[in-house]
């Protein structure tokens, strides 16, 4: 699997949902209609903010711009981790590429 | 969103957690809190089991499904997903439903010599109704539960005897 690209647009993989508990955000990964508990991600704070903004239709800059904005931290710094982070959720196939078809048939 | 800025240390790291790891670890208040609400929201929950206490039935490796305790009312036999003052434990339902509703219950672990303190009928979270890689539940199901009991009972009728026979 590529490495991801600051220009590409990813989309939370439909096997794999986030749930708030207590302090903690939770990636649960789905197998069939049931939960896999040993499969679960719990995300920090930014994270889960990254997370919620993997929407299908934002690129990878305009969430660091968001995280810039955010959070304090320089711009490649913040790139970096971003790709990283990217990297690691597609590893485990909780993010999905949307590519331009995909974009200009959910529009 | 919100104004300001905010610390970025430890960033971006996405730990994957297992709930075996959870349920053998001292988070267990998160284990519970994430398993209750899995439990809540789907169907069904898997994961690992971690330790032999109910091998040969479920050695450690297994996994098992696990159901919320609503949708599958625990009862005497069953293996349950209980909450312990140690923890989160897979245990056989030795004493409820459906000899007592209310009050306390009990559980054990099959290879436990004694049975686990009592416990509120709100404590056992889920149910088990599955259990994969060599595991199977209800295999043996009264026979683990009479052996249950039964050394449980020895047990407590040695620590009796001791205690009888202490000066």
């Amino acid at each position: 699997m590529s490495a991801p690209t600051i220009e590409e647009v990813f989309a939370r993989a439909e096997r794999m949902v986030g749930r708030k508990v207590a302090d903690d955000f939770l990636l649960v990964p789905i197998v069939g209609r049931g939960a896999d508990a040993d499969g679960i991600f719990d995300l920090n704070r930014v994270g889960a903010f990254i997370w919620e903004r993997f929407d299908g239709r934002r690129d990878g800059r305009r969430i660091v711009a968001a995280l810039v904005k955010q959070f304090e931290v320089d711009h490649a710094r913040a790139e970096m981790d971003y790709l990283d982070y990217a990297g690691k959720l597609l590893s485990v196939g909780a993010l999905v590429r949307v590519t331009e078809s995909d974009a200009v048939r959910s529009a | 969103m919100q104004s300001g800025t905010e610390s970025m240390s430890a960033l971006l790291t996405a730990e994957n957690q297992s709930a075996s790891a959870f349920l053998a670890a001292e988070r267990s208040d998160t284990a519970e809190a994430m398993l209750v609400t899995c439990l809540h929201s789907f169907p069904y929950v898997r994961f690992r089991v971690t330790g032999d206490c109910m091998a040969p039935v479920l050695p450690a490796g297994t996994t098992v499904t696990v159901v919320h305790s609503d949708r599958k009312p625990p009862r005497i036999g069953d293996i349950v997903l209980v909450r312990h003052s140690g923890g989160l434990r897979l245990h056989r339902l030795i004493w409820g439903p459906p000899l007592v509703r209310r009050g306390s219950w009990r559980t054990k672990g099959d290879r436990a010599r004694l049975w686990d303190g009592r416990t509120p009928g709100d404590a056992i979270l889920g149910t088990v109704i599955a259990g994969e890689s060599g595991g199977d539940p209800g295999r043996g199901r009264a026979w683990h539960t009479a052996r249950s009991v039964a050394s449980g009972l020895v047990s407590r009728l040695r620590v009796a005897a001791a205690a009888w026979g202490r000066p």
